[in-house]
């Protein structure tokens, strides 16, 4: 059996020891490359710890999925409440903001018009009983609403009040069958009425069958006196069709309305006299005509017929 | 020389397994130090010139670990010198060398003393590592005091593999 020799051994650990310390004291000076090192050491413990993270990560993934189920569920159940808390508040914003836009409208409109007008939401559509075309609104007697007040949107006119309770109000809407407002011309000035008829669009008579009418044409409300049931100036609509039968009295057309009658939200009830008729002001930009393009086509006539062929016209 | 390059790779997997497992699992106290078992227990069972070697090696990789911050040469100073202490208390105990209680023990006890010289050293050199020594020692001890056992007869039997080449000292050499 070998003895180790001691004092060699010790010679050899004071040896590694001092090696140690040189390496320490150079470390110090920053003259080993330490991250080089390291990096190798990555590179050769980096398959190894992948090997083992190849058995390991499962494991984990299991033994923590197992302690947390509890907690994972209740977590899921948390963030799915939240989840529909947010679902609502971002539906509500959006109802919001559109009635903030379609609120601007009116406003915009009832300003320019200088009518003094309360605006509403719109409770609820068609009535309880029959099929009369109206709309509730919330605000009633104790806003200063009362019947036969005309009630428009940003786009133009909706229709007039038929009832007033103390905190609501009904509007009949102006495609119902049985509502009727005078009516003026842009640019001419001509009178007529136009009446619901049930559907989206509005049928216009005009007294006088020898002025001329067009699509496109549009109208504004003619007023009525003290400002109701109709004040002046709100557009009505465009002439969309003209009955050209001759023979009759009057002349008749239909009129799609400015308003979209069936998406309303908020609207706004004029509550005072109109002291100067704005006119045609409250309309929107006339659209422009489309320019229809024209092409030129140069046509060069050909030279004279060739000897060839008038010989054979000759032969 | 074989003995050598037996132990490196050992070593290395202790390390990697170490990075990779051990220190990814939340343990109550402290990490156990799987690395530091397989060094010191292998030393203990080494002659004290290997086991001064390989202490030095083993050192040379801690403190070329991506994961360490501390000077180089730093750990390296502290596990030869350990390891060579071990490997003697080792040849004093010749009789139970391969017990796994007076293996754990003496691993065990190897392990504070590491980590007091690691402190030591750390103030010496003004490193910041040895500063929590206080905080992570009983953790690490008790961990080392409680896998040691269950390591110990893979590593007694590495050990002798490693030692069965002619001439070899250490335990084969002990016993024979």
């Amino acid at each position: 059996m070998a003895v180790p020799d001691k004092s060699r051994s010790r010679f050899f650990l004071i040896a590694l020891l001092v090696t140690a310390l040189i390496i320490v004291t150079l470390d110090l000076r920053g003259s080993v490359p330490g991250q080089t090192f390291r990096g190798v050491t990555k590179s050769v413990l980096a398959p190894i710890q992948s090997f083992f993270r190849f058995f390991y990560d499962p494991v984990s993934n299991f033994v923590s999925d197992a302690a947390n189920l509890g907690r994972t569920s209740q977590k899921i159940e948390e963030l799915e409440a939240k989840n529909a808390q947010l679902e609502e508040r971002l539906s509500r914003f959006n109802v919001l903001s559109r009635e903030v836009k379609q609120l601007k409208e009116v406003l915009d409109l009832a300003g320019a018009g200088r009518y003094k007008s309360v605006p509403a939401r719109v409770i609820s559509a068609g009535s309880a009983a029959g099929f009369s075309r109206t709309v509730e609104l919330d605000i009633g007697a104790r806003d200063g609403v009362s019947t036969d007040m005309t009630v428009i949107a940003g786009a133009g006119l909706v229709g007039r009040v038929i009832s007033v309770s103390a905190d609501t109000c009904i509007a009949l809407l102006l495609d119902d069958e049985t509502f009727k407002a005078g009516i003026r011309m842009e640019g001419s000035g001509i009178l007529g009425v136009v009446t619901g008829t049930g559907n989206d669009e509005l049928s216009l008579t005009l007294f006088d069958s020898a002025s001329t009418l067009k699509v496109g044409d549009r109208l504004v409300a003619r007023g009525s006196s003290e400002s109701r049931p109709f004040v002046p100036g709100v557009p009505v609509g465009t002439v969309v069709a003209v009955d050209q039968n001759s023979g009759t009295l009057t002349k008749t057309a239909l009129v799609k309305p400015f308003v979209r009658l069936n998406s309303l939200e908020v609207v706004a009830v004029v509550t005072g006299k109109v002291r100067v008729n704005p006119r045609d002001a409250l309309l929107p930009p006339a659209p422009r005509p489309t320019p229809t393009p024209t092409v030129t086509v140069y046509i060069t006539p050909s030279p004279e017929p060739s000897p060839t062929k008038s010989k054979k016209v000759n032969q | 020389m074989r003995k050598t390059l037996f132990f490196l790779p050992i070593a290395i997997i202790a390390l990697a397994l170490q990075n990779a497992v051990i220190s990814r699992i939340s343990f109550p106290f402290a990490d156990p130090s799987i690395f530091l078992i397989v060094v010191l227990a292998w030393a203990f069972l080494e002659d004290p010139e290997f086991a001064a070697l390989q202490g030095f090696i083993a050192g040379l990789l801690l403190d070329f670990n991506p994961l360490s911050v501390g000077f180089i040469g730093h750990w390296a100073f502290v596990l030869a010198a350990v390891c060579y202490g071990t490997s003697e208390m080792g040849v004093q105990l010749r009789s139970s060398r391969q017990s796994p209680v007076t293996l754990t023990v003496t691993v065990t006890g190897a392990l504070l003393l590491t980590l007091i010289l690691f402190a030591v050293t750390s103030w010496v050199i003004s490193a910041e590592q040895g500063l929590s020594f206080s905080r992570t020692a009983p953790g690490v001890l008790f961990w080392s005091a409680l896998v040691t056992p269950l390591l110990s007869p893979l590593i007694i039997r590495l050990a002798r593999f490693a030692q069965g080449a002619p001439g070899a000292r250490g335990i084969g050499a002990l016993n024979g």
